[in-house]
């Protein structure tokens, strides 16, 4: 044994996954997001031709669900010949979305794709002219939820030149992700492992570098919080040395701005804000983006964002102007966090209406259970119908935010009515 | 901020009305019955808010007219007038200062915080409104809201704002509604139906992959059959046409041979009929022969008839020629008209001609000389005269007597000049004497003797020029000098002039000489040639020129009739020839001229042609005969080979078919069986064609993709929806515990003032008034605390209870409406008596706070509340009816 091996570090591909969170009206941003994750894959067999890489790692989630359906299937298919036809072979774990139990397979892969089982760690060796140059180690999730720490069962056997991990996992307990195969990077180090092909984690970044641990993160964010640049990694290994570098390939780049429109006070000026920012995204992106703005501030132009004109009027028109750009922008939405420009300790210190709602609020946002109980009393039937629709919707959840956007919204009300 | 004045210009029945002096405490209004007090109150209204529509009950539209009506206010700063004038939207309300700075915002001022609503029950009311300020608050409307607002210092309505957050958050949910949410909800569903019907599409992906390769296979073997039936057809239906083609070719084989067999007898029997002339066949080459020669023939016997004619012409030209000539046609013809006699007749002719011309000429040139000599001989004559001399006198005379003349001059011209000399010197002296003795030095004789001498010099000059001018050298002598030199000259020229005259005859004579000897040697030429000596030149000449005509007349006849014989030959050699070609052919009539020839030369080329078409007739039926012999031939063995063609087909197929129509019905039924085949094929192509786009659209994912897309929308749009509702319902919820706080803490105030009117209106029948706050109604409890609600007690309490609830808000309304004025409409006409006192104090109390306007008919009324008025309290009684 022994040599360099380079091949590109993959995972959580997601095909098939329905994005969430958007609501693309625009038929070439539902075409674009569709694609986006086969696009991805696409642009991952064609890195690993380019770069005439030993093999493509896939660290789980390869589909979005169990279910697995045709086109996901067929495009992996078609990944995996294409690979098989450039002499490249493909190593693959199964995942939470995807756990072998579950598989469904329509579609046949090609020899060149090796799935590691689900019952125990599987040590595979990659062979360059008839000598083995590496060993690759790997176990699927079997089920969807896991909560075995699968990286103890790991363990570099002596003569493996080069060693590499393949797993699925939530490594140190990271928020935000269902905390399957968890592990800590000691559980990581022990294994002996040169290289940890990890999935699961969908922003990309190295997580250990002794031993070079790394989330290849998803190639293609799947919703707005998927916010920034993804890929995958290009990985070479050799005794001793392990090195991966970041290969940006997502199609389409979800990102969120925020923007403080405190000193504005007509829409038209948020209008040209929003329209910075955006254009900004545009510029320094380089490719489709996704954009969610969230206005912030307290100032005058709060009143006219709490009308109906920023949705009717304003986010049509900065949409169709964005989309207009190459590449273009969709303003998925234009969030309203601004405040009204009254000086709440002036108002809280009167004697009339407005300063008992303002003392109101602050009781109730001072007791967040009351709070919370007088809103869930309040949405109870609204609550009732959304669980009805299998809605996991719960208007009362941040009863507190409520409490002071309700507050803010009177208190504009009672300002313009001032106003007239 | 105070009302002073109440104009109408035009204003319902009020025209040109003026209420004037109203105090800033209360003003008492009395008038009777349809004075316009409520007309009054109603323009206020409608100065302050606004004109009612003309359709309005309440519009006051004047007679004739547009509205116009003023109200005029004052305070401590100015005076200002609000005029309203008619228009649309309640007309326009100019403000202009009067005394003051300009207000232009006065009337939002005025008005602060007090709607018309508010207004019309509050401010400006009378009986009809009295019930409507409990009215207003059990319906929770904008009048109470105003109020409470109002008296809570707010400017804006809670019960609007509210309303717009309620219907805010009613638009996006109400549990018993279909609105926004519930549609998004029901939408959701429907998307998500989709979802489930793209999985299930999924589901049966394998399937129908499954089904897909059977159908594949079925239409690969859908496709063998129907090739193997095709070509099954294909193979029958080509024995079929050819075998029936091979018989129908024999068929029309054996009809062609039958036509030709018959033509072929016809031939036969046309060939044995036909007579050809062999004589004249046998004479063919020399025949053609002389068809060839009979136009060189024929052009010869013309050629020789012409050369005969013109011979003869010829010869009767001679013949005229000599008749004119009047000389033999022997001697004629012995003229040798080209010899020396015709040279000699041309020289003849030349020298003659220029001898004569010359002779004329010389005798002109002699008459000239002689005409000059006369004319000269004149003028001599003619310049003698004057001299007087005669005509023998000759050019010695006159030259002698000139010279004599010539010598007188020359010896009288110097002494003549010296005398003349002297005298001149003497004239001078004299002069001299004169001014040099006589004038200069005063000597008288030098006077006198000094003119003396100047006078003889000068008559002796005269003198000897007198002398000068006579003898030879004076005008006479000069002219006969001139005139002896002209006649000497004349003379001259006359003498020149006869000489001339003489030489010119002596020429004339030489030229007339030579001429007749010229003459003379010409008639000798002629005579010697034979011809008549006495023709002068030229007839000799022409006579030559006839001859020489008549001799040529004559050598063209000779020649002529020598070339008509010869072509005559060569006729007649053709002729002979025609005659013996035509012995040959056995033609017997006689040929002795050319025409005789050509005559029965066309014959024979007649004869000849008709024998040759014949012949060729023969020849061509024989070589269609031996054309339909090979035809038969061949037909016969292409029947033959047909035949066997077709026998050979039918031997493929059993005996019941081996036939035309036995294969014809064999091929029908092929083709029914392949019609069949091709239709499933083609049913099996389309379920599969189906079952592929099912496939792809499933491969594609598109339907689920899309659907996907829709649910996330939605769910994004029902959480952006549900977040706009849960917002909205505590903002409402916010609104209305406000509301209840204020109701709670604050309302009390105006309960409480309005108890205290109420009890004292009442004379303490009733000691309290109760407003609940979670009811609408206005309670009221006795002296023994029993409650009753406003529909229980008289309408006189009732009315007190109403006025008292105004009084009790309008005292707790500072800056609420701060230039508006109270204006009551006679609200105390049903107040008994204990109750009317304790109104009056009431409304007096008011009034020191609030500036009250108080219409009434009811004289005593107005005297009561002017008397228990404030300080200021004006009473104004109207004049009468309006």
């Amino acid at each position: 044994m022994g040599g360099e091996v380079r091949f590109v570090h993959a995972a959580d591909l997601h095909l098939g996954a329905p994005f969430k969170g958007v609501a693309a009206e625009d038929e070439r941003v539902r075409h674009a997001l569709v694609e986006a994750p086969y696009r991805a894959l696409v642009a991952i067999v064609e890195l690993c031709v380019r770069e005439q890489v030993d093999f493509l790692v896939v660290s789980g989630d390869l589909y979005n669900s169990a279910e697995r359906p045709v086109r996901p299937q067929l495009a992996l298919a078609d990944a995996a010949r294409t690979l098989d036809e450039a002499g490249i072979r493909m190593f693959v774990v199964h995942g939470n979305h995807d756990p072998a139990s579950d598989a469904r397979v329509l579609v046949g892969l090609p020899g060149n794709v090796h799935v590691f089982a689900h019952d125990r760690v599987e040590r595979v060796t990659f062979e360059r002219d008839g000598e083995v140059v590496c060993a690759l180690y790997g176990r699927s999730f079997g089920k969807r939820e896991v909560k075995e720490n699968l990286a103890a069962g790991f363990a570099r056997e002596g003569d493996d030149a080069i060693a590499i991990g393949v797993l699925h996992a939530n490594v140190g307990g990271r928020r935000g992700y269902d905390d399957y195969a968890p592990c800590s990077l000691a559980d990581l180090a022990a294994a002996g492992m040169d290289y940890w092909a990890l999935g699961h984690v969908h922003e990309p970044g190295v997580v250990s570098e002794t031993p070079l641990a790394v989330y290849a993160g998803a190639p293609q964010g799947l919703d707005p919080t998927q916010t920034g640049e993804r890929g995958c990694y290009l990985v070479s290994v050799e005794p001793g040395h392990a090195e991966a570098a970041f290969v940006p390939l997502s199609g389409v780049v979800w990102d969120a701005r925020s923007v403080d429109v405190s000193d504005l006070a007509t829409l038209d000026a948020v209008e040209d804000r929003v329209l910075e920012a955006c254009a900004e995204v545009s510029r320094t992106r380089g490719r489709p983006a996704i954009v969610r703005v969230t206005l912030t501030g307290r100032g005058e132009v709060h009143a006219s964002l709490a009308g109906p004109e920023p949705h009717t009027t304003v986010l049509p028109r900065l949409r169709e102007r964005a989309m207009e750009w190459e590449p273009w922008v969709w303003l998925d939405s234009l969030v309203d966090r601004t405040a009204p420009a009254v000086d709440l300790d002036s108002v809280r210190s009167g004697t009339d209406l407005s300063s008992d709602i303002v003392r109101i609020a602050d009781e109730l946002m001072a007791s967040p259970d009351d709070a919370r109980r007088l809103a869930s009393e309040l949405f109870q039937p609204l609550r009732a119908k959304l669980r009805q629709a299998n809605l996991d919707l719960d208007p009362a959840a941040d009863a507190v935010a409520l409490v002071e956007r309700a507050r803010d919204l009177v208190l504009d009300l009672v300002l313009a009515e001032e106003g007239k | 901020m105070r009302l002073k004045r109440i104009e109408a210009v035009r204003f319902g029945a009020l025209e040109d009305f003026t209420l004037d002096g109203l105090s800033d405490t209360l003003t008492v209004v009395h008038g009777p019955n349809e004075a316009g007090k409520s007309t009054l109150i109603a323009l206020v209204r409608s100065v302050v808010y606004g004109y009612r529509t003309p359709s309005h009950r309440d519009a006051y539209i004047p007679a004739s007219g547009s509205r116009l009506a003023r109200l005029i206010f004052e305070d401590d700063t100015g005076r200002w007038a609000v005029e309203r004038r008619d228009g649309t939207k309640g007309g326009t309300a100019v403000v202009s200062a009067l005394e003051g700075p300009d207000r232009p915002d006065l009337l939002a001022e005025i008005s602060r915080g007090v709607n018309e609503e508010a207004y019309r029950v509050v401010f400006g009311f009378g009986l009809d409104e009295m019930a409507k300020i409990e009215e207003a608050r059990r319906d929770q409307d904008s009048i109470a809201g105003a109020l409470y607002s109002a008296s809570a210092g707010l400017r804006v309505n809670p019960d609007a704002v509210r309303k717009v957050l309620a219907e805010r958050r009613d638009k996006l949910f109400l549990s018993t509604g279909d609105r926004e949410i519930s549609k998004l909800i029901k939408a959701l569903k429907e998307t998500r139906g989709r979802i489930q019907e793209a999985r299930a599409l999924g589901e049966r992906y394998e399937h129908d992959r499954a089904r897909l390769g059977q159908l594949e296979n079925e239409y690969a073997q859908l496709d063998g059959e129907v090739k193997e039936a095709h070509d099954a057809v294909v193979r029958l239906s080509s024995d079929h046409q050819q075998a029936v083609s091979a018989l129908e070719r024999a068929q029309q084989l054996a009809k062609d041979a039958e036509n030709a067999s018959q033509e072929r007898s016809k031939l036969v029997a046309e060939a044995a009929s036909i007579e050809v002339d062999q004589g004249v066949l046998g004479a063919a080459d020399v025949i053609e022969t002389l068809l060839h020669q009979r136009p060189q023939a024929a052009q010869a016997a013309a050629d020789a008839e012409r050369h005969r004619e013109r011979a003869r012409a010829a010869r009767a030209d001679f013949e005229q020629s000599c008749s004119s000539l009047g000389l033999s046609q022997d001697v004629v013809r012995s003229v040798a008209v080209d010899g020396p006699l015709a040279a000699a007749v041309d020289g003849a002719l030349e020298d003659i001609a220029r001898l004569e011309s010359g002779l004329e000429a010389l005798r002109r040139e002699q008459a000239r000389a002689e005409a000059e000599v006369e004319r000269a001989d004149a003028e001599h004559r003619r310049a003698l005269e004057p001299l007087g001399l005669g005509e023998s006198v000759t050019h010695h005379d006159l030259d002698r007597e000139l010279a004599e003349m010539d010598a007188g001059e020359q010896t009288a011209a110097p002494a003549g000049s010296r005398d003349r000399l002297l005298a001149i010197a003497v004239a001078v002296l004299g002069a001299f004497v004169f001014f040099a003795g006589g004038l200069w030095l005063q000597e008288t004789v030098s006077l006198i003797a000094g003119p003396v001498l100047v006078v003889l010099g000068l008559l002796a000059f005269a003198k000897d020029l007198r002398a000068g001018r006579g003898a030879g050298s004076g005008p006479e002598a000069a002219r006969r000098r001139r005139l002896l030199l002209d006649a000497r000259d004349k003379l001259q020229r006359y003498e020149v002039a006869r000489a001339e005259a003489e030489r010119a005859k002596a020429y004339v004579a030489s030229a007339e000489t030579t001429l007749v000897t010229r003459r003379e040697i010409l008639a000798n030429a002629l005579e010697n040639g034979g011809l008549p000596r006495d023709l002068d030149a030229r007839a000799a000449s022409r006579l030559l020129d006839a001859i020489r005509v008549a001799q040529a007349h004559d050598a063209e006849a000779r020649k002529a009739q020598d070339e008509a014989d010869r072509v005559a030959a060569v006729a007649q050699a053709f002729v002979e020839e025609v005659r013996a070609a035509a012995k040959t052919a056995g033609f017997e009539s006689p040929i002795d001229s050319f025409q005789d020839a050509a005559s029965a030369l066309a014959v024979l080329e007649k004869r000849l042609h008709d024998a040759r078409e014949r012949m060729e007739r023969v020849h061509a039926i024989e070589a269609r005969i031996k054309e339909l012999d090979a035809r038969l031939d061949e037909m016969r063995r292409l029947r033959e080979e047909a035949e066997a063609e077709a026998r050979a087909v039918f031997e493929r197929y059993e005996r019941a078919y081996a036939s035309a129509d036995g294969l014809r019905s064999l091929l029908e039924e092929a083709q029914r069986a392949e019609r069949a085949l091709v239709a499933r094929r083609e049913e099996v192509a389309a379920e599969r064609s189906r079952l592929e786009e099912r496939l792809r659209s499933i491969a594609s994912d598109e339907q689920a993709a899309e659907a996907h897309f829709e649910e996330a929308g939605l769910v994004e749009q029902i959480e952006g929806s549900v977040e706009q509702y849960a917002v909205a319902a505590l903002g409402v919820k916010l609104l209305e515990m406000a509301r209840e706080r204020y109701e709670r803490e604050r309302q009390p105030d105006v309960i409480k003032a309005a108890e205290r009117i109420f009890r004292d209106v009442t004379g303490d029948r009733y000691q309290r008034v109760v407003a609940p706050l979670d009811a609408g109604r206005i309670e009221v409890l006795d002296e023994r605390a029993a409650s009753k609600d406003t529909a229980k007690l008289s309408k006189g309490t009732a009315e007190a209870l109403y006025l008292a609830l105004r009084l009790g808000l309008v005292s707790r309304l500072d800056g609420v409406g701060p230039g508006l004025p109270m204006l009551i409409d006679d609200v105390l006409a049903n107040f008994d008596a204990e109750r009317l006192e304790g109104a009056v104090k009431a409304i007096a109390e008011l009034a020191t706070k609030r500036q009250v306007v108080y219409f009434t008919c009811h004289d005593a009324i107005a005297g009561m509340l002017t008397e228990a008025g404030p300080e200021g309290t004006v009473r104004v009684d109207l004049p009468g009816r309006i």
